[in-house]
């Protein structure tokens, strides 16, 4: 069925970088190709001699990210954030916005559908990556600009030029379908950057990482998964081992615009045996994540989101053991009344309020229990009992231990929790804090 | 009266005698009668550093605010205890009342972990109480707390030896406790927006 204006129905964004690649850097523009799979899942690669980049069908997106002019900004922005020096634009074709990156002063705005027709008549055409001597024709017979080019009769030119001009200028004003090999969306993530330089810096390389992380949100975005966890290697001169990072996160993300400063807490800590040479990094997206569900009341989903940050955070700088929540076990022995958990729970918990827990302790227990019991002797003071004894013995199924439990305190108003073996001897094992 | 000087005896740090301070800020019910009763506000100043020294461990500085952190443990606040010196024994924290799963507890390794865990927990704003024992703390981390507690609106609560009262504080209550061999007695030693008493209370 043809439509009406078939010119009006698309919107492509073009990202074209200015420096050219390095021979057989097919996976550096494979990584970018990547970061531009946050914008679309459409996204194909455009590589002609040393000048490369991606163009994305962005007609179905656009609104996500607060129309096509805004699109283009947070494009910009993000290129520019990361060191990457490379021209953005916006048209209705992809040949079209392709060309208006290589025209030389690409536009601040997004060209829309109803201004196209006129302004690719202005394209040089020199944007329209025509071989040598094409150009060279087109010149001599007075030719510069598409506009020209457009009126004259396409059989005509086709005959005289190698490339294929009529149906590319129809394909540059959307007359004529375009059809483009979309990128496939890796299975796992595996990229690696060799350094410029060799570097012991953390920043240096907190930057060079940061690029990759960029690569690896866009195919995050792009196959709609996310990550829990993450493997950075960083490699060095030949003789000494790679030095490995894994980043685990509290919970799986889309969004890795907290990883940053994660990492930042982690690289300050690590130690390289010989300076950084190379850098890899790799994730296996998780295919299967749902994104959380707003919650009923403001706030609730924010909060969670927050912890998780928090969490994620602490345990970078202070590492995963160190970062519990408690609990309390069904025991009767004091030693094994209690447990710690891995400080994930923030989902949990956060689902509003809970009820205390009633303690199925009965006796008078200490604020603070001592790792061991120690020796009441080791602790200066005259102890008296106030309270006790509350005898509490271990299970038939270990080495029997019977144990009188007194709380004591002291003239300086300490108060000791205490246990007397039937020995005779007295043990210090918490406090009443 | 004119006008002018109307709006500056309305100015906050302006306190006529006879008039009872004005409350700005929020407060936590510290669930002990004559503790509300002293407080200005009537509780723990919420968004600042509260400071407690104790002359030694086990005289009761924990169940001081233990109240109010199981309060905010059944509001499904966070409570973290940064660099507590023993295992906050669960058993007994139920028995007061308080959600274990809402309780953090880190054990960082060094005094300067400790004091960016206290303020990196502040500043997130998940946290409805900070419990920090930093024997260490000098007159800027106290501010840098005071600083986050308040970006955080959260409680702060600074636990040291009771030597550290003979330096000056940048927290809104500083609260010595002690003990008479019998009953623990708290004795306020600096409260932002109130009176100071002199002579130690039973608490």
């Amino acid at each position: 069925m043809a439509r009406a204006q078939p010119e009006a129905s698309g919107a492509w964004l073009a990202v074209t970088l200015e420096h050219a690649l390095a021979e057989g850097s097919a996976a550096e523009l494979e990584g970018f190709a990547l970061w531009a799979m946050r914008y679309s899942p459409l996204v194909s690669v455009c590589q002609t001699g040393a000048v490369s980049g991606v163009v994305a069908d962005v007609a179905a997106s656009a609104h996500l990210f607060g129309g096509l002019d805004a699109l283009l900004d947070d494009a910009r922005s993000q290129l520019q954030a990361l060191g990457v020096s490379a021209r953005c634009a916006g048209a209705p074709t992809p040949r079209g916005a392709r060309a208006l990156t290589l025209s030389i002063q690409p536009l601040k705005c997004w060209i829309g559908p109803a201004a196209w027709p006129q302004h690719l008549r202005q394209l040089p055409l020199a944007a329209l990556e025509l071989p040598a001597s094409d150009l060279e024709f087109l010149a001599s017979i007075g030719v510069r600009q598409v506009g020209p080019c457009l009126d004259l009769s396409g059989g005509d030119l086709d005959r005289r030029c190698q490339a294929p001009l009529s149906l590319w200028l129809a394909q540059l004003s959307g007359s004529a379908p375009d059809p483009r090999r979309s990128v496939q969306v890796p299975e796992h993530f595996d990229r690696s950057i060799e350094l410029l330089t060799e570097t012991w810096h953390s920043e240096a390389l907190l930057f060079v990482c940061k690029r990759l992380l960029g690569e690896l949100e866009g195919l995050l975005r792009g196959c709609g998964g996310a990550l829990q966890s993450l493997n950075i290697s960083f490699g060095h001169a030949h003789e000494h081992p790679d030095t490995a990072l894994e980043l685990r996160l509290t919970r799986p993300t889309q969004s890795l615009d907290a990883l940053p400063s994660l990492l930042r807490e982690r690289l300050s800590r690590l130690e390289f045996p010989a300076p950084v040479r190379r850098l890899r990094v790799r994730a296996i997206p998780q295919l299967d994540w749902q994104p959380q569900r707003p919650e009923l009341w403001p706030g609730a989903e924010e909060t969670a989101v927050n912890r998780d940050q928090l969490v994620d955070r602490l345990r970078a700088r202070l590492g995963d053991s160190a970062v519990r929540t408690l609990g309390a076990q069904a025991d009767h022995r004091p030693e094994h009344a209690w447990q710690t958990n891995e400080a994930n729970l923030a989902a949990a918990s956060s689902r509003g309020r809970r009820a205390a827990a009633v303690s199925a302790v009965r006796g008078l227990r200490p604020i603070w229990l001592m790792p061991e019991p120690q020796p009441l002797s080791r602790i200066a003071g005259e102890w008296q009992e106030e309270r006790g004894p509350e005898r509490i013995e271990s299970g038939w199924w270990q080495s029997p231990v019977m144990r009188d439990y007194y709380v004591l305190r002291d003239p300086r108003g300490r108060r000791l929790w205490a246990f007397r073996t039937p020995a005779g001897d007295w043990f210090a094992h918490g406090w009443f804090a | 009266m004119n006008a002018q000087l109307q709006s500056v005896l309305q100015h906050p740090a302006v306190w006529r005698p006879g008039q009872q301070p004005q409350r700005h800020h929020a407060v936590l019910r510290s669930g002990i009668g004559v503790l509300d009763d002293s407080l200005p506000g009537g509780g723990w100043p919420v968004g600042a550093v509260t400071e407690i020294l104790a002359s030694g461990t086990g005289i009761g500085e924990v169940s001081l605010v233990l109240p109010a952190v199981a309060r905010l443990s059944q509001q499904g606040r966070w409570v973290a205890w940064v660099a507590p010196p023993h295992l906050p024994y669960p058993p007994a924290l139920q028995q007061a009342g308080v959600v274990l799963e809402q309780m953090l507890w880190l054990k960082p390794d060094s005094h300067a972990d400790a004091l960016w865990a206290a303020e990196q927990s502040l500043r997130s704003g998940t946290c409805g109480a900070v419990l920090a024992w930093l024997p260490d703390a000098d007159h800027t981390a106290l501010r840098r707390l005071q600083l986050a507690a308040e970006a955080g609106g959260s409680w702060c609560v600074v636990l040291r030896d009771s030597d550290a009262a003979t330096h000056a504080t940048p927290a809104a209550v500083r609260v010595k406790v002690a003990s008479d061999g019998l009953r623990r007695q708290v004795q306020l030693l600096k409260c932002r927006g109130g009176m100071v008493q002199y002579g130690p209370r039973a608490a």
